[in-house]
């Protein structure tokens, strides 16, 4: 028996749209992908996340992990870009968010808010509607204000992820995970 | 009621559970199990995702829904949801005493209520918390990331944000139009996932 025979991952098609994840990329068998998805190269989606593209499409660049019971949902087309980190439990409403981004755990961004490409938003915090984070940004709490420039040490943060990640995803995947 | 689910157990072998009926929807991973002898009551024109978790004391009313990852637990004490409202993605609601949430309520993804009491035309914004015995009247809003604290009573007409949750103001414009639970356009996208089976 191959292990794709009995994986309980969930990947559904919605108004004639399906989610379109490249082959290099590792889905979780328990999280829950619909609609209009785009997934880049040896992006990951880890346990109990839901990627919900019903109103809008929702486009994932490269090497971008959704950790765990992390929701992204689009009321108007989302786009992510490579290398970004979306933490466990965080909610992304976020119209854009750029590249080498760290979206803390449990932090939330709400519609129409725009994070550029550095930026990290800190776990807990809340993008506010409409808001936009300028590159390089260190925003943080309730609701999430720029409190200064990513330092020169958290900017080494998600080249160490994708180098721990990366090797994660393709072991899950190979244990039919 | 739908009741289907393939449960992978570690070791590599799959088991089916819970599988009664017989019929179109039957291919559906939807999870609505009994608890101490109580079934869920879901009205008809409901809408529950096959990856949602509704358990034990649950009573949904008509034209509501609840989407992807959301746990609804009446194991202990009941969780009674008026019509039209909206649980979204990833919430958790349990309940330790009676819960009652009226109608047009619109529950953010990820949202986790234990143990309160909700009024009707209310929007709780995402991943906000209410803690057990808290009240939130009619015709509020909860910022996203909330926390309103044990007990906490939030008044009737209140906007209420931040940790721990403190009135700012009266809601304004801001709930026009959702008389009739229709948030967002929700009502009609549930009858398309229901129609698409999932």
């Amino acid at each position: 028996v191959l292990a794709q025979d009995w994986r309980y991952q969930v990947i559904r098609s919605f108004d004639g749209k399906t989610p379109r994840i490249h082959e290099s990329c590792f889905i979780s068998e328990a999280a829950y992908l619909v609609g209009d998805i785009e997934i880049g190269e040896h992006s990951n989606v880890w346990p109990g996340a839901v990627i919900r593209a019903d109103f809008a499409a929702i486009k994932i660049g490269r090497n971008v992990d959704v950790e765990d019971n992390a929701v992204l949902h689009a009321a108007e087309d989302m786009e992510i870009g490579d290398k970004v980190i979306v933490g466990h439990g965080a909610l992304v409403h976020s119209r854009k968010v750029g590249s080498r981004v760290i979206i803390g755990m449990n932090a939330t961004t709400l519609h129409t808010s725009e994070i550029g490409d550095d930026c990290i938003v800190a776990a807990g915090s809340v993008v506010t509607e409409g808001m936009v984070v300028p590159p390089g940004s260190f925003a943080v709490g309730v609701p999430a204000k720029v409190r200064g420039p990513v330092s020169d040490k958290q900017k080494t943060w998600t080249d160490a992820h994708e180098y721990f990640y990366s090797n994660l995803g393709r072991q899950y995947k190979e244990e039919g995970l | 009621m739908r009741t289907s689910i393939s449960i992978r157990i570690l070791g590599g072998s799959t088991r089916k559970r819970g599988c009664s009926d017989v019929g179109a929807e039957q291919q559906g991973l939807e999870v609505i199990r009994s608890a101490n002898g109580k079934v869920p009551n879901i009205a008809e024109s409901a809408f529950v995702s096959e990856a949602a978790y509704v358990v034990g004391d649950v009573e949904i009313g008509e034209r509501s829904s609840v989407w992807p990852g959301a746990v609804i637990r009446a194991d202990i004490a009941s969780i009674r949801i008026g019509v039209n409202v909206v649980v979204e993605d990833k919430c958790s609601l349990h309940a330790d005493a009676a819960m009652d949430i009226g109608d047009n309520v619109l529950l953010g993804h990820g949202a986790v209520l234990r143990d309160c009491r909700v009024g009707s035309r209310v929007l709780i914004g995402m991943n906000a918390t209410a803690l057990k015995h808290s009240e939130i009247g009619d015709n509020c809003i909860i910022g996203a990331g909330a926390v309103i604290g044990d007990g906490q009573k939030i008044p009737s007409g209140s906007v209420a944000v931040g940790v721990p949750a403190r009135i700012v103001g009266p809601v304004g414009a801001q709930l026009e139009g959702t008389e009739d639970g229709d948030w967002e356009d929700y009502p009609n996208l549930a009858q398309r996932y229901r129609q698409a089976g999932l």
